[in-house]
């Protein structure tokens, strides 16, 4: 048979490629015996070269830092329709190959991301013997060696679908006497019987006891008996080949029934067996395990996706049970999990992982999508798990395989990344080596703690976080880590993300005022131009008070009006300590009559916009100006000069410039948060102006104390409210808690302090709110994730998530209980506050 | 149609007196372009062509001063004009596009107005093996007046029909095998009349059966195959079966085949493009469309191109127009003009016939009134063989399209 061959494209490394790639890696799961702590990989020509604990790196080679990240083999998944296939009209083809439907130019980035890197190729699905399967990589410069297998096994459907295919029809070009034109023949199997016969029959005429054709003669054009000959002779010769053992035959049977009449024919022509689907293989465990049949299992479950059907008594897949996978290990089966759709095949890990809730150890999840697979597939000699020898085919994880927040961060096939696309050539700069001096890689901090409140990915309990270059590189379960790493002990403690303020005057101390260049912040100059970040210094003291109580970022704003500074209580610079600048607008709305305050806001947005429009109309006759400017050029050179072209040209003159209105202008079109600090009713209402007057208007409502009473207006608006310092009302002797209202109603809420000193009581805001009925953890987050959403600085801060800056604040128990005390505070990943004593 | 046989009438008088065309400008495709120059035609073919030639005084002189001439588009492959573009089986490589071509098709009324003179007529890509098409030139009234070539190359389609992708090439292959099995055989038979001295039996097994005959003339090396590619593994596949087979081949590709260009370069093939020259993919990753412009990926390749036209659409349905989105695209415009006139006659073996002006060639030329990318220019005088067949000032339907006026 011939196959895709690519002569001359023979793979070709760049300079210098060839040598080495060492990873150092947290955790090395090789699929096949224990995890690996702390350990070294060496890649060498796509292969892996060693690995182990003490491996010295060699000099000169590339090095992946992978201190804080899982290592796992690339993912195998044992059956993919990826080729493709339709399915031929005969039902007999066994001499069809599901290589042949593969384009090896399709890319494949979201499989790749999803860190699956080989696949079983089926030859179709609704035929009763469709052909032979294939085994590719998804990845790899060198087509042909990207084939591992050609032919993995002989693909038969049991059960509905093989059913009735199409008649054949099969004229003869001439017609003739010898060979008149024939009506249209029926084709096996009409039922599921025939299903059995047929396939009896076939292997009987293979196995030369009986005499006949191969299903029904092949069709051919012109009924020629050379081609039926010839075609006859080619599929009793892949039949023999699964006579010999050369390839199993893959049984696709979902119910037990079938698969019991699978294992009879396996047994009567000893043919080797793999059954695929086995949607009831739980039932016959025992029997698939004492013939030694491995079963590809469905993995059944599509995360996020509709499951139409039900199976609970369905006869014609059989009758699901969740726990298949576990039982049919447990009886000692070798399983394989795929994925129930080819769309799903990204998430493969996940779908492993769902049947660990059903009983299987995680282990033999991992190995369902790794070794076993490719062990039944017949290519563990190639990929499946991390072994000398074997192709680099690996995926770098930021935490445990089965972990909810695991993501993959890259994937290498044959030692070079191929996902995410960003990622790719990565190491085929100079990057980092290393030199004959070991390197001194950036110093390692790990944390250990009884509890981690996450912010945004749930609770972990007795986890680790890891800590390099100020950033959280890894959040999970513990894992040993090489001597000399720093370790934070709080295992006793609770962590939580360090808290932000929404709205805070720290640093302004309003007794201590020196006159500075932009004035007084507190009483000077009221503007939207001035800018606060020019106005506070790195070394205040007034920020070490405050971040001991936890808060670690807050928004600086201004008492009156101008541009809000969102900063990092510390940091060497005041460079380091600015997170974004300027991060948002405020507007405070005067006190007074009502009427002022409304005509105040509506001529506010009408002097922005009219100052928008005058410019907008300046550009636009200035464009005009030089238009015709360049026209009169053009035609004084070609000699017509008209009477018009005569006449004196005024080059228009720019509007006068005002950066109040400029900034103010930015803000109503969304490009800034708008603070508008508004706290009765009525000022709230007039705050919403803002947004029914500019609707791309990004407004938060400052304040807000009376926000109860005008909870449908804010829900509907769609605006935010940063309540505080009085988050909890006394109205007509009922006590109103606006947080959990708010929070109730769907309205983002943030906590503040408005306070300088006060600052640090933003933990007993969030505290009495919890008091008066708001959940714990929506309190939570409106000191941290939420005001950080609201700032647009959740990249950086807000929540504990791999990527985010590591600032850490450790508590003796659950956040903000009185009973709770702050015994270290971390930002950036450095400790800036440790409380004395145990 | 009428207008051409009454040209064709009209000139076929003087078929032996020679004919003088003083151009403006002359594109010979092959050699530098010409100024003020004259070519000399003499029964049908190219005598002469260059600066100041003495012009024999029987000539008849055509006046061209403000004309460019350049040789007329060749179409390397098409399935328009047919009466059916294919048969309903798969496998008929016995049928041949000589049967099916309509001569009357507006289709090549148009050819010619728009400038091509040759044209390669193949069955179309629904089929598996599909018969041989023919060379054919836009005029005439039936199919052997037209006729340039009778078996210019076989159709050989890796576009699954009536089946999956991987039977669709199963089958080809089984027909190739059954093909040499039937030859073994017809050796063996012949040996063994021979030995017999059966004379009867030799000649009865050594007339190849009349199906096979064009597989045969395939793998014998007297026919080349034209195979249709619909993405870029088939490409892969074809040259894989092709050099396993040695058939020559020429690939007729999909759009999607771009991302096969370098094999082709590998092997020194040309390609014959889509009609569609310019694809937007979605990056499934990213969700943003990127252009990619595919006769410039070809050219950057190193791969000697031909365009296809398609006659419904707008725009593509010209190859001077193919041509010149090629060249807008950044393809340097020799190269472009030549995959109109010189590729794709090499292509469709008429390479020393057709495609350029050269001495000893046929004298099929266009006089353009300016410069053949240029959308303003309208093709003015067609020549094939010498004798003028088109002329734009007596094309009554372009007068009635431009006018309004009807009859």
């Amino acid at each position: 048979m011939l196959f895709l061959a690519f002569p001359n494209l023979a793979f070709r490394l760049p300079a210098g490629a060839e040598e080495m790639l060492a990873i150092r890696a947290g955790q090395i799961w090789p699929g096949k015996g224990e995890p690996i702590f702390h350990g070294v990989l060496l890649i060498q020509e796509g292969k892996i070269a060693a690995l182990g604990t003490d491996l010295a790196i060699p000099e000169g080679a590339r090095i992946l830092d992978a201190r804080t990240k899982v290592i796992i083999p690339g993912l195998v998944d044992a059956y993919t329709t990826l080729n493709q296939p339709s399915d031929a009209p005969e039902s007999i083809t066994p001499e069809l190959n599901a290589l042949e439907g593969f384009d090896f130019w399709a890319e494949f980035p979201l499989l790749l991301a999803g860190g699956v890197t080989t696949v079983y190729l089926s030859p179709g699905e609704r035929r009763l013997l469709s052909g032979q399967g294939a085994v590719v990589k998804l990845a790899g410069e060198d087509r042909k060696a990207r084939i591992l297998r050609e032919s993995a096994g002989l693909r038969v459907t049991l059960g509905e679908a093989p059913k009735n295919p199409p008649d054949l029809f099969d004229p003869p070009v001439p017609p003739s006497a010898e060979q008149p034109i024939a009506p249209a023949q029926r084709q096996f199997p009409t039922s599921r019987l025939s299903e059995f016969s047929e396939l009896r029959r076939i292997f009987r005429i293979a196995s030369g006891s009986a005499p006949g054709p191969v299903g029904l003669e092949a069709l051919s054009p012109w009924g020629s008996p050379e081609r039926k000959r010839l075609v006859t002779a080619q599929r009793i010769e892949v039949l023999q080949r699964v006579l010999r053992g050369e390839m199993p035959l893959r049984v696709h049977a979902d119910t037990a029934s079938d698969i019991r009449g699978a294992l009879r024919i396996a047994a009567q022509f000893h043919l080797p067996l793999v059954i695929e689907g086995g949607v009831e293989a739980y039932r016959v465990a025992g029997e698939l395990a004492r013939a030694g049949v491995p079963v590809v299992v469905d993995g059944i479950v599509r995360p996020g996706v509709w499951q139409p059907g039900d199976y609970t008594r369905d006869l014609r897949r059989g009758k699901i049970d969740l726990s298949n996978a576990a039982q049919l290990v447990a009886a000692g089966v070798p399983v394989a999990i795929h994925a129930p759709d080819d769309r799903d095949i990204p998430h493969l890990l996940l779908i492993a992982g769902a049947a660990i809730s059903h009983g299987l150890s995680a282990e033999a999840a991992l190995r369902a999508v790794t070794l076993t697979a490719a062990e039944i597939l017949g290519v563990a000699d190639r990929v499946g798990s991390l072994e000398v020898g074997k192709d680099a085919d690996l995926v770098i994880l930021s935490g445990d395989p089965f972990d909810l927040r695991t993501r993959v961060e890259k994937t290498l096939v044959d030692g070079r990344i191929v996902a995410p696309q960003e990622a790719i050539g990565a190491l085929e700069g100079e990057g980092l080596r290393a030199a004959a001096e070991p390197v001194r890689p950036q110093p390692l901090r790990a944390v250990w703690a009884g509890r981690i409140h996450t912010g945004t990915q749930g609770l972990v309990t007795d986890g680790m976080i890891l800590i390099e270059g100020g950033k959280i590189q890894y959040l999970g379960p513990k894992f040993p880590l090489p001597e000399g790493t720093e370790v934070i002990d709080a295992s006793a403690s609770v962590v939580i993300p360090g808290l932000i303020d929404l709205h805070s005057h720290l640093g302004f101390h309003a007794d201590r005022l020196r006159p500075t260049e932009v004035g007084d912040p507190t009483r000077g100059e009221q503007s939207p131009r001035l800018r606060l970040s020019r106005a506070v210094v790195a070394d205040d003291e007034a920020f070490a008070e405050v971040r001991r109580s936890g808060v670690t970022t807050v928004l600086l704003a201004p008492p009156e009006a101008g541009q809000a500074v969102a900063l990092k209580l510390a940091g060497r610079s005041m460079a380091e300590m600015v997170v974004r600048d300027p991060a948002a607008l405020k507007i405070p709305l005067g006190s007074g009559p009502r009427r002022g305050r409304i005509w105040q806001a509506r001529t506010l947005i009408q002097q922005a916009r009219s100052y928008q429009q005058q410019w907008e109309s300046y550009q636009r006759q200035r464009l005009e100006y030089q238009r015709e400017l360049a026209r009169r050029e053009a035609q004084k050179a070609l000699g017509f000069e008209t009477e018009a072209s005569q006449k004196p040209l005024s080059e228009p003159r720019p509007p006068r410039r005002d950066e109040n209105l400029e900034i103010l202008g930015a803000a109503l079109d969304g490009k800034l948060p708008l603070l508008v600090e508004a706290h009765r009713a009525d000022e709230i209402q007039t705050a919403l102006r803002f947004r029914e007057e500019a609707p791309k208007v990004d407004l938060i409502v400052v304040g807000a104390e009376e926000a109860f009473r005008l909870i449908e207006a804010l829900r509907k608006s769609g605006v935010a409210v940063a309540l505080g310092p009085s988050v909890v009302q006394r109205v007509e002797g009922q006590v109103v808690n606006n947080a959990a209202r708010l929070a109730a109603a769907g309205v983002p809420v943030a906590l503040q302090t408005s306070a300088t000193w006060g600052t640090q009581l933003l933990g007993l805001s969030a505290g009495m709110a919890i008091h008066y009925g708001l959940d714990p953890i929506e309190a939570l987050r409106a000191v941290t994730i939420r005001p950080a959403q609201l700032l647009h600085i959740d990249d950086r801060v807000g929540s504990l998530e791999v990527g985010k800056d590591a600032d850490l604040v450790f508590l003796s128990g659950e956040p903000f209980a009185l009973t709770t005390r702050v015994q270290r505070v971390m930002i950036g990943g450095e400790v800036v506050f440790e409380a004395p004593g145990p | 149609m009428i207008q051409f046989w009454v040209f064709l009438a009209v000139s076929s008088g003087a078929v032996n007196e020679p004919l003088a065309i003083k151009a403006g400008r002359i594109i010979p495709i092959v050699g530098e372009e010409l100024k003020d120059g004259v070519i000399l035609i003499r029964e049908g073919k190219i005598e002469a062509l260059g600066q100041g030639l003495d012009i024999p005084w029987n000539a008849r002189v055509v006046e061209a001063g403000d004309k460019t001439v350049m040789p007329g588009f060749v179409l390397a492959h098409t399935s328009s004009g047919l009466d059916r573009p294919n048969e309903n089986l798969a496998e008929v490589p016995f049928v041949s596009a000589f049967d099916a071509l309509d001569p009357l098709s507006s289709f090549y009324e148009d050819a010619l107005r728009d400038g091509i003179t040759t044209l390669l007529v193949m069955p179309g890509n629904n089929t598996l093996i599909g018969g041989t098409g023919l060379i054919v030139k836009p005029c005439g009234r039936t199919v052997e007046e037209m006729l340039v070539k009778r078996q210019a190359g076989l159709k050989i389609s890796l576009q699954p029909y009536q089946t999956s992708r991987m039977g669709h090439f199963a089958r080809l292959r089984q027909a190739f095998l059954e093909l040499r099995e039937y030859l073994r055989e017809r050796q063996e038979k012949i040996a063994e009349a021979q030995e017999r001295g059966d004379e009867a039996e030799v000649a009865r097994w050594q007339e190849i059966d009349p199906k096979r005959q064009a597989m045969v003339d395939l793998i014998e090396g007297r026919l080349p195959a034209f195979v249709y590619c619909q993405r870029a593994s088939d490409v892969a596949w074809a040259l894989e079966f092709m050099e396993e087979q040695k058939f020559k081949m020429i690939p007729v590709l999909g759009p999607e085949c771009y991302k096969a260009a370098s094999l082709l370069a590998q092997r020194g093939l040309p390609a014959i493009l889509d009609a569609q020259l310019i694809t937007w993919e979605k990056d499934e990753e990213t969700e943003k469309q990127e252009m990619r412009v595919i006769p410039q990926i070809f050219y950057q390749a190193g791969v000697r191109l031909a365009f296809q036209i398609e006659p419904s659409a707008y725009g593509s349905r010209y190859l001077w127009f193919q041509a010149a989105t090629a060249v807008k695209y950044g393809m340097p415009r020799s190269e472009a003009l030549k995959a109109i006139t010189l590729y794709p006659a090499q292509m469709i073996g008429l390479g020393d016939r057709v495609g350029s002006l050269e001495v000893g060639k046929d004298a099929n030329l266009l006089l353009l009134t300016g410069d053949p990318l240029d959308v303003r220019t309208w093709v003015d005088t067609v020549l094939i063989e010498g004798q003028v067949v088109y002329e734009r000032s007596k094309d009554e339907r372009l007068q009635r399209l431009l006018t309004g006026e009807r009859k």
